[in-house]
């Protein structure tokens, strides 16, 4: 196919590739709620009430402490900015990212870092205890959880010889055995990091208000208004990412575009429907044991690392 | 190039690493018998078609002891001393996963160093039985429960069968036997040890052992 024709023919998946990354965000939380009220027996608030949420939070004013500095206003930018560059390396529904070098991966990793950094300092910023406690948590988990994160796109990288996101994911060679494996042990680590960094059931839970035990929740406690509004759009960003980036891993090349959107979608919703399911069925961990469940994704990353190198000696 | 029987080997491993953090006797124990049935189906899988006698052992050594009698006989002995505690590991569970961990990507650097030489072993069956030995030898040493030190030795065990399996056949029959036996009689012993000592003392902490007089 020639290159022009091949571009025309990219622009209104293109289009569609940053509606869904608008969109599909809400729509995730919405129907991980949805999931959630339906198991116990209610009928749940509508699909879009994240976004409701969301749109009553922008037109309210924001109340600032006077104890706090500038850091305090600029995090909530800093974070949902770096979560918005973050999405442009993410594959969508057919694998291809809107922007797409080697090695960017590695940018996405930072980027989520940044994100992570400016709500920190925004947290401790406010000078209450509480936040700084919620912080030094935040920080230790995602500490654990960034190395797995690495031998996971790494082991991908080497198996298909490819680095960047949208041609590792693509170039990744589907059908065997070996390759089920290592779909799944991907998977399965990306899960937890979207677990963890969307602060869901099994590592945080979003609807606790209770400080000792909230990791992410409470630091947000002293935003308000369009603050907290942009910290939970970057939050749900990011958990769309992840859902994606699983999704990519699942999701076989080559395949039509609009069977591939369906394939896709229908991926998205089956992760939103398994994190209210976990929600439903287990309570939080205790937080003595939530390292060693992040752990875990260091081991299925050390296992996929091996499996990869082991697969090209032969 | 890795065939299905290795994720059976892969699922070996992460039993493993769930027999370090798990925090009940019992669920060691649910372990202990999904890692027999594993070992089944790896040995099914390596014997040549044609070995009944072999297949009558095999399933004998490792669907009927590893994965029935041992577990019910050691269940028995948690229920009869009311042993339901924690398995009370000397670290906290979470140095437990992270050296777990370790062993076994020790095990997997072994796989992927027998992969590049020249011998014939089976890399995968090779590393993980290296590391579900040394994974044995570190729950031996970690756990403070008696009942544990057994479960540390039969995995140990159930190692040294993967790595017979890594030489790409199986033992001779009789060394299999032997072996079963074995662990047989060593199991049995430690029950009856622990119902004695369970006599004497309430607990059945190792650290009390060295007031045992004969």
């Amino acid at each position: 196919m020639p290159r022009a024709e091949g571009d025309r023919m990219r622009a209104p998946a293109i289009v569609l590739h940053v509606a869904l990354t608008a969109a599909v965000p809400f729509l995730f939380l919405g129907a991980v709620g949805r999931v959630k009220a339906r198991w116990a027996g209610r009928r749940g608030a509508p699909l879009l009430q994240p976004a409701l949420d969301l749109w009553k939070e922008l037109r309210k004013g924001a109340v600032v402490s006077r104890s706090t500095s500038p850091v305090f206003v600029v995090a909530p930018l800093v974070s949902l900015a770096s979560a918005v560059v973050a999405s442009l390396v993410v594959p969508g529904f057919d694998h291809k990212a809107l922007v797409s070098f080697p090695g960017d991966f590695v940018l996405f990793a930072y980027l989520l870092g940044l994100g992570r950094f400016a709500s920190l300092i925004g947290a401790m910023d406010t000078g209450s205890s509480f936040e700084g406690m919620g912080a030094s948590r935040e920080i230790f988990f995602s500490g654990l959880a960034e190395p797995g994160f690495f031998m996971i796109a790494a082991s991908l990288a080497y198996a298909s010889g490819l680095s960047s996101f949208q041609e590792l994911l693509g170039g990744f060679q589907r059908g065997t055995p070996s390759a089920y494996l290592q779909e799944a042990l991907a998977a399965s680590g990306l899960f937890i990091m979207l677990v963890v960094e969307g602060s869901r059931v099994p590592v945080d839970d979003p609807a606790t208000h209770l400080e000792l035990t909230m990791v992410h929740e409470v630091m947000v406690l002293d935003n308000s208004g369009p603050d907290l509004a942009f910290i939970q759009w970057a939050s749900a960003l990011k958990v769309y990412l992840f859902a994606s980036l699983i999704a990519g891993v699942i999701l076989p090349a080559h395949l039509p575009l609009g069977l591939s959107l369906i394939v896709f979608l229908a991926l998205i919703a089956a992760q939103a429907i398994a994190v209210g399911l976990v929600e439903s069925w287990m309570a939080r961990l205790r937080l003595t044991h939530v390292p060693q469940f992040i752990f875990l994704i260091n081991v299925g990353g050390i296992l996929l690392l091996f499996l990869a190198l082991l697969g090209a000696r032969g | 190039m890795i065939k299905l029987v290795d994720v059976v080997i892969i699922l070996f491993g992460i039993s493993l690493l769930n027999v370090t953090v798990s925090g009940r006797l019992e669920v060691s124990l649910k372990i202990l018998s999904l890692q027999g049935f594993l070992l089944f189906v790896a040995a099914v899988a390596s014997l040549p078609a044609a070995d009944l006698l072999g297949l009558i052992v095999v399933a004998v050594e490792t669907l009927v002891f590893k994965t029935a009698v041992i577990p019910w006989y050691l269940r028995k002995v948690i229920r009869e001393n009311g042993l339901y505690r924690e398995s009370e590991p000397r670290i906290s569970n979470f140095y437990s996963l992270v050296a777990g961990s370790a062993l076994f990507l020790f095990g997997l650097i072994a796989a992927y160093w027998a992969a590049g030489s020249l011998s014939p072993i089976r890399p995968l069956h090779f590393g993980v039985s290296i590391s579900t030995i040394l994974v044995g030898i570190f729950i031996i040493l970690n756990r403070k429960q008696l009942i544990s030190h057994i479960v540390g030795y039969i995995i140990l065990e159930n190692g040294i069968f993967l790595l017979s399996l890594a030489a790409a056949s199986v033992l001779p029959i009789v060394v299999e036997l032997g072996i079963a036996l074995d662990i047989f009689v060593g199991v049995f012993i430690f029950g009856l040890l622990v119902k004695q000592i369970r006599s004497v003392f309430q607990e059945q902490h190792v650290d009390r052992l060295t007031e045992l007089k004969g």
